[in-house]
């Protein structure tokens, strides 16, 4: 792995972390599931000791990678159990909390730590090897948002090691060549990837994907589930949809997922080239459209996410961001409500790209 | 006058055809700047005092010269307000910092677009209580 942006730990973070791994590793030890995923060009094995985690998170993990001796992160997940020691307790102070859980001091260096509140979970990743923990203490509470794109942030903080990244953007694909969909929540991001994905496109993801700017400009796969509101699912010309979809346990935002490898896995790639960046804007009118939009706003779009969770990594994922956005096409799409025009439009889009 | 440089990092910025993404982390907002205002930030960024900025585009513009000493002056203000500059004492040799292609453009009031979306992921509730083990108590 790469070392850019290590800096010397400190004594505490390095304890605590040390300390966490080990248990990690102990529960690893344990684990009743192990897959292996790709995550662009790396590899990663995820040891589920937790049946509840596998459970949830697997299905959205459904492209698997070949095992390798030695993989660029190893995540044990697991849930407190009597058989598996108790994590030390927490060393920080209230204060050190940033955004989204992410901890001053203790996510600066060669150790990345976030304790995400809402989602009742703590992340542990070692950079220099790719030792990682995920301890989740109520994952039968976990929203379906959570479900559908898990372990955010340790596969942000991988991506970024490695001049990729986690982009809040879907994508799909045809010929080998991307549309990457860039847009804030309720843009309509999941709308157009289905509507194409119904429309016989590759998919790559309704929500988030990796960017990787060299040596050519592609997008990776990371999920291969899709999200959308139960009350829309009918409008998708998708056989099968309803049959395969999972209904959530606690339903925070009213969305099914979908995965997609169920109903037609051929579909579901790995990687494209990025032929153009679109940005959704929702219409009233049937008919879709595209014009020229601003590659600033592109930049802006794609990393909102990251930025805004992870300040440790803000500098580089806008450094990276903007070299993939540079010179590629960006248009807006005006995305009218005939989902077969906006499939259309979306091909026409990457025929002019 | 006075020499500037990027605040980081609290701060961060890029530039992509003909705008500057500028993100203050720790307020959570996003800026834009095009135009006459790139070209300032360009050259703020660069070392160029102040003095130098306001020299060259009265150069440029004529026209606006009575004007440009104050617009200039309200923009660096601005950017200081927003946390994206701060004063340093380094000084450069100014003419060179003096970016020529960004003050061709046609003179324009230097301002700061501002997008707030990104304030609620950063401004979330402090976290007050924690259990035993140091665990946050949930919301």
């Amino acid at each position: 792995m790469t070392h850019r942006s290590i800096l010397p730990p400190s004594q505490a973070a390095a304890e605590f972390a040390e300390r966490v791994l080990a248990i990690a590793a102990e529960a690893a030890r344990r684990a009743h599931a192990t897959r292996w995923i790709a995550l662009g060009e790396l590899t990663a094995v995820l040891n589920f000791t937790s049946e509840d985690l596998h459970r949830l998170f697997a299905p959205s993990f459904a492209r698997t990678a070949m095992p390798q001796a030695a993989p660029a992160m190893s995540v044990a997940l697991w849930e407190p159990r009597p058989d598996i020691p108790a994590i030390p307790s927490l060393p920080w102070p209230v204060e050190a909390y940033r955004a989204c859980g992410e901890i001053a001091g203790y996510s600066d260096g060669r150790y990345y730590m976030r304790l995400d509140v809402p989602m009742d979970a703590l992340t542990v990743l070692d950079i220099e090897t790719g030792r990682a923990a995920y301890l989740n203490r109520s994952p039968r509470a976990l929203p379906t948002y959570e479900w559908a794109g898990p372990l955010r942030w340790l596969v942000q903080r991988l991506a970024i090691e490695h001049d990729m990244v986690f982009a809040h953007a879907a994508a799909v694909a045809r010929l080998g060549r991307a549309a990457v969909i860039a847009g804030p929540r309720g843009a309509g991001k999941s709308t157009t990837t289905l509507a194409c994905y119904s429309a016989g496109f590759d998919y790559l993801g309704d929500d988030r994907c990796l960017l990787s700017g060299s040596p050519r400009r592609r997008v990776f796969s990371v999920y291969s589930t899709a999200k959308v509101f139960a009350g829309d699912a009918n409008r998708f010309a998708i056989a099968d949809l309803n049959r395969v979809a999972i209904q959530p346990q606690r339903d925070d935002d009213g969305k099914i997922l979908i995965p997609l490898d169920l109903i037609a896995p051929e579909l579901v790639v790995g990687e494209a080239e990025i032929g153009c960046i679109l940005i959704p804007k929702r219409g009233n009118s049937a008919r879709s459209g595209f014009r020229r939009g601003e590659p600033a706003e592109a930049v802006r779009l794609l990393i909102a996410e990251i930025v805004g969770q992870s300040p440790v990594t803000a500098a580089r994922s806008l450094t990276l961001a903007t070299r993939i956005c540079r010179g590629l096409p960006i248009f807006v799409l005006d995305a009218g409500t005939d989902l077969k025009d906006l499939s259309r439009a979306v091909d026409r889009a990457l025929e002019a790209s | 006058m006075a020499n500037y440089e990027l605040n980081d990092p609290a701060t961060v910025a890029e530039t992509i055809d003909g705008e500057a993404v500028v993100i203050n982390l720790e307020r959570g907002v996003y800026f834009s700047i095009r135009g006459i205002g790139l070209g300032i930030w360009t050259d703020v960024l660069a070392g160029a005092s102040v003095g130098d900025i306001i020299t060259d585009l009265c150069t440029r513009h004529p026209a606006d010269a009575a004007r440009i000493p104050s617009d200039v002056s309200a923009f660096i203000d601005r950017l200081m307000e927003e946390g994206l500059i701060r004063s340093t004492n380094h000084t450069a040799s100014s003419s060179a910092c003096i970016a020529q292609s960004t003050f061709d453009s046609r003179y324009d009031i230097p301002s700061l677009e501002k997008y707030t979306d990104m304030e609620a992921l950063l401004l979330l509730d402090p976290i007050h209580d924690t259990d035993d083990s140091g665990w946050p108590n949930r919301p």
